[in-house]
């Protein structure tokens, strides 16, 4: 045999991010190729690290709420929300019951905002620009529901430690009630053309395929988990209102891209029947909020889900006005390990899609 | 809710349980480290960083969450546990990077790179001031 057929073949790194047309945020992967076919990602992130969580130390634990949203621009509710849940705990402190609904409310409207979001970032991924379009236009009504109960679109300094800033009338959440109809048929308009076109299934169907198996190894979460077909959603530990309200983990068993797009698109009608059943249910309560009698002494784990998976945060108190630590371990940051074993094999093209149906949000992973 | 249950390990100990929950299905959840601090009888408002550190390993099953809590000096050399849960590599590295800990024979060992930045690593400014003594 010659020494031509002996060579090993030829192996090229290409650079991904951290500026790239699918990219929102930066991150920098090196894709190590033969031919057109991944043998290898190796990732590195630092673009966006802004060292929130040691600003734990520096600013007053009331106050830090407005950092902890501050992680990320998409799921800052939720950021928010797990900080004061973290510090409720170590403190004890109880939370009136309106309070827990509403913030169940608002968690659930983060869930579908990210969504659209995330389903619009796809379709300019694969090219459909109308889709990217109107999967935006939908998400600006959720973020007008927002803007009238919180007064923001984007952060909202909504929560605090105890409860709430602000209480929403009954009223105001019975309209937003109805209101929610005419977006369903919006939403489902949507995500009709993601589910049933053909163009979207041949992006997306067989593509970046993590098994149920690795996805439990790896450590994945959220869409990128129950896609595989595991039953996990840190919901049901009840948090919040979650355990007055009836709903199912919804998985689905491909492991693909397209898998991963049901999911998402599934969690966006089940959020809606858990907002329906919240303001059904929600108590007539006027204080929405129990000031904290002390300052921390202790630690906490809390964990929540958010759009993107579960998130985990730890708080330690030492009865100071600061806490000595509090960290976020964020879903992206738990997805990567499963991206990089998925594009392993991959065709370059493919890329972009499979980072994307991770949903990457690196603000979050780098805090 | 959460079900929090803390086991306080030594570093003998950690590979070995680490093993025995990657057989038993365990999902590694998270890892964090944190500088402890002791209060300046002086000035009671000044916090003294200890030259050691804390670091939680945090296990799923079930929905109950298992930690790990290792208490190490802080020049001391920490096994990865990554041979037995491999996506505790990025939570290795990123700790290395933003503490100063020695965690070796990471199965992917970044060295440093993990963070693209100008400044060098470790990020802590307690490993900066020696261990803040």
């Amino acid at each position: 045999m010659s020494d031509h057929h002996n060579q090993q073949p030829k192996r090229t790194i290409v650079p991904f991010g951290p500026q790239h047309p699918v990219l929102p945020e930066p991150i920098h992967l090196d894709l190590v190729l033969e031919d057109e076919k991944i043998i290898e990602a190796i990732p590195s992130i630092g673009y966006i690290h802004r060292g929130l969580e040691l600003l734990a130390e520096k600013i007053e634990y009331p106050e830090f709420v407005s950092v902890a949203e501050r992680i990320c621009g998409i799921c800052s509710f939720i950021h928010g929300l797990g900080y004061v849940q973290a510090v409720e705990d170590i403190l004890k402190l109880d939370v009136p019951t309106r309070a827990k609904y509403l913030r169940t409310m608002w968690s659930e409207f983060s869930r579908m905002q990210s969504h659209l979001l995330w389903l619009g970032l796809a379709a300019d991924a694969f090219g459909f620009e109308n889709l990217f379009m109107a999967s935006w236009k939908v998400r600006e009504s959720i973020l007008d529901i927002f803007e009238e109960t919180t007064g923001g679109r984007v952060i909202f300094n909504v929560c605090q430690v105890g409860g709430l800033r602000k209480n929403v009338e009954t009223d105001t959440l019975r309209r937003i009630k109805k209101d929610l109809d005419a977006i369903e048929i919006q939403i489902r308009n949507v995500c009709d053309i993601f589910v049933n076109d053909p163009s979207t299934k041949h992006r997306l169907v067989g593509v970046g395929i993590l098994s149920k198996e690795m996805a439990h190894e790896l450590g994945a979460v959220g869409p990128m988990l129950r896609a595989s077909g595991i039953a996990s959603d840190t919901r049901m530990l009840g948090y919040a209102a979650y355990s007055d309200v009836k709903f199912d983990i919804i998985t689905e068993t491909a492991g693909d891209c397209y898998a991963r797009v049901l999911v998402r698109i599934n969690e966006i009608y089940q959020s809606l029947s858990i907002i329906r059943q919240l303001i059904d249910k929600i108590p007539e309560e006027q204080v929405v909020y129990n000031k904290p009698k002390a300052n921390p002494v202790g630690e906490s784990f809390m964990r929540l889900e958010q759009p993107r998976g579960e998130v985990v945060y730890y708080a330690k108190g030492n009865g100071s006005k600061n806490l000595e630590r509090f960290r976020a371990r964020t879903p992206t940051f738990a997805n990567i390990a499963p991206m990089l074993h998925v594009l392993k094999g991959q065709e370059l093209a493919d890329v972009p899609n499979i980072v994307l149906t991770i949903d990457p949000c690196i603000s979050c992973t780098e805090r | 809710m959460t079900t929090n249950e803390t086991i306080t390990v030594t570093t003998d100990e950690l590979l070995e349980k680490t093993a025995l929950m990657a057989k038993e299905g365990y999902r590694v959840v998270q890892i964090c480290a944190l500088t402890p601090f002791k209060t300046d009888p002086e000035n009671p408002a000044k916090k003294i960083p200890l030259p050691e550190f804390e670091i939680y390993y945090s296990f799923d099953k079930g929905y109950a969450l298992t930690n790990l809590k290792l208490t190490v000096p802080r020049d001391q050399e920490i096994p990865s546990i990554s041979r037995n849960f491999f996506a505790a590599f990025l939570y290795e590295n990123e700790i290395n990077e933003q503490f100063g800990t020695k965690i070796t024979n990471i199965a992917l060992d970044f060295k440093g790179t993990l963070y693209k930045k100008a400044k060098k690593v470790p990020f802590d400014v307690y490993s900066r001031q020696g261990g803040g003594q």
